[in-house]
């Protein structure tokens, strides 16, 4: 690993693994992390995490700090990383934690400086990343300085709790010092704000880290505070209105314990957590900790509505958190204001942010900081963040060639706080299905069937599979399907069938190209009756649109069409080609999005009028009736207070309707008015619309009738032409000027005009 | 001067017009001085003479249209203007021109022409593409799109 000297000094200068010596708490900030196991508990260890503070060794001069960033973000390239060591509590082994890799895409974590002038108290409080992948440990402190309250996120994974096989639980304790308020017994004396969040892993076969696939039964979000739940009798619901607000009067609250608590199934080789079922929080009063007290702290949803505590022996006490939703802002704003960047949406198999690019993901979150460089709790995310320098991924402050001088020159003419955080995350891919009626109704139920996840870290496990649904589209029409089929999945969720087995299709590529073939266009009449305004040929393309054919173009010719659906845009381009040139192209609408978001009825009646009024057969009475049904058809299906996936399946049905009105249409004849060509008319509604269009592709070709003989046209009239010739070589009526006579003599100028005159009017020739 | 006289069964825009013969090298005296293009005769009445509405003058070579009208002093009157193209009819077979519509032609023009009469009525002719990737009505087809 390359050191940037300049901000962390060179690596003897940094602080060094010290084993057996459990840093001086008066000397330093620290919290402690407990990690036990349960059910392995030879193996229940408990750690010091500690700071760079420890023995007055700092990994660097305070003076050379970067005061102007409040928030440094740590990644693999940070040396800070490699500042922070675990202290067995009772002896044993050292680690020394590195960021690894894959641990990259962890969206943590901190290190905070204060503004030294404003909060002078935490300037020598670093709180460092720990991090261990061999020892699976992960766990990090911020300091949110907005309200002056530790903040401990930690992360955990599961060590030697087999997942696979047991139904497990594991516990963290995580105690809480405040030197500041408290530096005496170094203790909160006051309601803290304690953050959990916890992320567990599996290490396989492999080992290899595999997320599990739920949720922790007591990861519980939002922001709680501290209770006592010894004062309250067992088995008893509480509304939590009475419990939200802490007394100021409790002490010594020095130790908070979560216990995983949840029931594992097996699932597609991992395991997971119960769907549905009621999370659980569970604190034990027999651990033989120095840290337990006699205070027994239930750590409770500030959104729980009702909490209920169950004594099921007599050393454990379960608590039940039932919750009412929270606000996802609000849960947003609080991760906003401990200043890093943060993602309701964690698909963390997708790393490949380009540092140095703006980040633009919706998913993707950048804290605000105001002009003393705090967290204000506001966020941008997506195309808000374009404007954002410090928006950008990484930055020169990231390289390990950071000149500090140099990157103060340029936040000197920088309008915002840089905040800076190594790509911790990743641009997502996509997958299209390709998927039929019955398979959407699966991928419905799948997302019916699971709770609403509406927060944060919950999502960050990807277990609301609506979180992942980016688009649906909706082809009237079968599409190419090749390759194999895979299993439909949803972020975490495998969709099954009716059956119970997994639902596969296949998967579109980003576009297909579909030739229709050639037509050879030939006259019928030939002559000029095959050509415009008396003949017309009008291309027709279900789903599309129509297009005319030039018959001057391609009378004689040979037609090709083809049609490239475009998957990302959902557009067709058909590229209309001439004896396999390509002779004109169109761009259109084809795939009807039945997104997310819900539609009204009057987007459907608007768009079916506006393609009506550009298909050629509009003049046809019949379809102002059939506008009229299709509008009734949607407004009487769909339930708008519904899912989208609903409006989907209200629309489907819909579409039946539809294909009965559109015999009406279908036997409609043209009535093109033969004085003028028809236009070119593309749909633009999309299939959606068109769906009720013939599907067959074609070209349409009329003639007119003739109504006269040709024969006695004729005599009458003959036919137009334009050539020039010796008169004898012609019979019939005839029209001619510019006469050139042959020599002739005594011909009057009279007679010569006559003559003229006569031609011009006509003359029958023998 | 000489004069033939003829019927004329041909409208005026033949070029050779289709004539019977009624009488032949009469020798008639025009009215007055008269003009080469527009002269009037003046014949001695005969019954056999009343169907003609064609004259040929041998002294100026030229064929002319004829209107007979019979007097009360037993004579008749043709008052004649020229044909130009029977008269000319040779010279205009051998001219050259720009001909502009000819019944010798047919349909094998591909000019277009407004004087054709076309009928309101259509008859429509479908010709399907050989291949139909958008058959298949009441297939249905979603594509579902999701973050990897």
């Amino acid at each position: 690993m390359q050191v940037n000297n300049d901000i962390y000094g060179s690596p003897n200068t940094w602080h060094d693994i010290y084993p057996d010596v459990v840093p001086n708490k008066s000397d330093n900030a620290y919290s402690d992390v407990k990690v036990a196991d349960f059910g392995y508990s030879a193996s229940s260890k408990s750690w010091y995490i500690t700071t760079g503070k420890a023995n007055n060794r700092l990994p660097q001069d305070v003076n050379s700090f970067d005061k102007s960033i409040a928030i440094w973000g740590i990644g693999a390239k940070s040396a800070f990383a490699h500042m922070v060591g675990i202290y067995p509590a009772s002896g044993g082994d050292t680690y020394t934690f590195d960021v690894q890799s894959s641990y990259d895409q962890m969206p943590l974590l901190l290190v905070t400086q204060a503004d030294t002038n404003q909060y002078p108290e935490f300037y020598t409080d670093y709180n460092y990343k720990l991090s261990s992948a061999g020892d699976y440990y992960k766990c990090g402190f911020v300091t949110d300085f907005n309200y002056q309250s530790p903040i401990a996120c930690c992360f955990i994974t599961a060590a030697s709790t087999n997942f696979l096989t047991d139904r497990s639980y594991k516990t963290i304790t995580v105690s809480v010092y405040d030197y500041y308020h408290s530096p005496n017994n170094y203790h909160v004396n006051y309601p803290y704000v304690l953050e959990g969040r916890v992320i567990m892993y599996i290490y396989d076969s492999d080992s290899k880290t595999t997320r599990v696939n739920a949720t922790p039964a007591f990861f519980v979000n939002g922001y709680r505070p501290f209770i006592d739940l010894s004062t309250y009798g067992d088995d008893t619901q509480y509304n939590t209105d009475y419990f939200r607000l802490l007394p100021n009067s409790y002490t010594g609250a020095q130790s908070t314990i979560l216990t995983v608590f949840g029931n594992y199934t097996q699932r597609g080789g991992i395991l997971d957590v119960a769907i549905g079922q009621t999370p659980e929080e569970s604190f034990n009063t027999s651990s033989s900790t120095a840290y337990n007290t006699s205070l027994q702290l239930a750590y409770v949803d500030n959104d729980a509505k009702y909490i209920q505590k169950q004594r099921s022996d007599s050393n454990n006490y379960h608590v039940l958190c039932y919750w009412e939703s929270p606000s996802e802002t609000d849960i947003l704003k609080k991760f906003a204001f401990l200043g890093f960047w943060f993602t309701d949406n964690n698909t963390a198999d997708n790393i490949n942010a380009t540092l140095g690019t703006q980040c633009t993901n919706q998913h993707v979150y950048l804290p605000e900081f105001d002009d003393n460089g705090i967290t204000t709790g506001n966020y941008w995310a997506g195309t808000d963040t374009q404007d954002k320098p410090n928006a950008s991924w990484g930055s020169a402050r990231d390289d390990i060639n950071y000149n500090p001088d140099y990157e103060q020159a340029r936040e000197d003419e920088d309008d915002n706080p840089v905040s800076n955080v190594l790509a911790p995350f990743s641009f997502e891919s996509t997958t299209k299905y390709i998927l039929t009626l019955r398979g959407i109704q699966d991928v419905r139920k799948a997302i019916n069937a699971i709770p609403d996840y509406d927060t944060v870290s919950q999502k960050w496990y990807g277990l609301d599979p609506s979180d992942f649904v980016i688009s649906l589209y909706y082809y009237p029409f079968a599409l190419p399907q090749t390759g194999t089929p895979e299993t439909v999945t949803i972020g975490q969720t495998v969709v099954t069938d009716t059956n119970g087995a997994e639902l596969t299709a296949y998967k579109a590529n980003d576009y297909i190209v579909m030739s229709l073939g050639d037509i050879a266009i030939q006259p019928y009449y030939n002559d000029f009756r095959d050509y415009a305004p008396y003949s017309t040929y009008t291309l027709y393309l279900p789903y599309i649109g129509t297009y005319n054919i030039d018959a001057a173009i391609f009378l004689n010719h040979v037609l090709s069409v083809n049609v490239a659906v475009d998957f990302n845009t959902h557009t067709a381009v058909v590229t209309i080609l001439r004896d396999r040139f390509v002779y004109d192209y169109m761009q259109v609408q084809i795939g009807e999005s039945l997104n997310l978001s819900a539609k009204d009825v009057g987007t459907y009646y608007n768009a079916i009028a506006t393609a009506q009024s550009n298909l050629t057969y509009t003049k046809a009475s019949a379809v102002l009736n059939t506008i009229a049904n299709v509008a009734k058809g949607f407004s009487s299906t769909v339930d708008m207070s519904g899912s989208p996936l609903d409006l989907t399946m209200a629309f489907t049905n819909t579409a039946s309707t539809l294909l009965t009105d559109a015999h009406s249409i279908k036997n409609q004849k043209f009535n093109i008015d033969n004085s003028a060509p028809t236009p070119v008319s593309v749909s633009n509604a999309g299939g959606a619309v068109n769906i009720y269009f013939d599907d067959i592709a074609r070209l349409i070709v009329t003639h007119p009738y003739k109504v006269i003989d040709d024969a006695l046209f004729a005599q009458q009239f003959g036919f137009a032409c334009l050539e020039v010739g010796a008169l004898l070589n012609y019979s019939g009526f005839t029209t001619a000027t510019n006469i050139q006579f042959a020599p002739a003599d005594g011909i009057t100028a009279a007679e010569y005009s006559a003559i003229t005159s006569a031609f011009a009017k006509g003359v029958i020739l023998p | 001067m000489t004069i033939d006289l003829y019927n004329n069964k041909s409208q005026n825009n033949v070029l050779s017009k289709d004539i019977v013969q009624i009488k032949k090298d009469i020798v008639a005296k025009p009215y007055d001085a008269v003009s080469m293009l527009n002269p009037v005769i003046v014949l001695d009445y005969n019954a056999d003479y009343l169907s003609c509405n064609y004259v040929y003058i041998h002294e100026w070579g030229r064929y002319y249209y004829a209107t007979l009208t019979v007097t009360t002093a037993q004579t008749i009157v043709l008052t004649c203007s020229v044909d130009v193209l029977m008269s000319f009819k040779d010279t205009i077979l051998n001219s050259t021109a720009c001909i502009t519509r000819s019944a010798s032609k047919n349909h094998g023009t591909m000019i277009p022409d407004a004087t054709y009469p076309m009928s309101n009525n259509r008859f429509i002719k479908n010709i399907n593409f050989p291949q139909q990737p958008f058959k298949d009505k009441g297939v249905t087809t979603f594509i579902l799109e999701v973050r990897n």
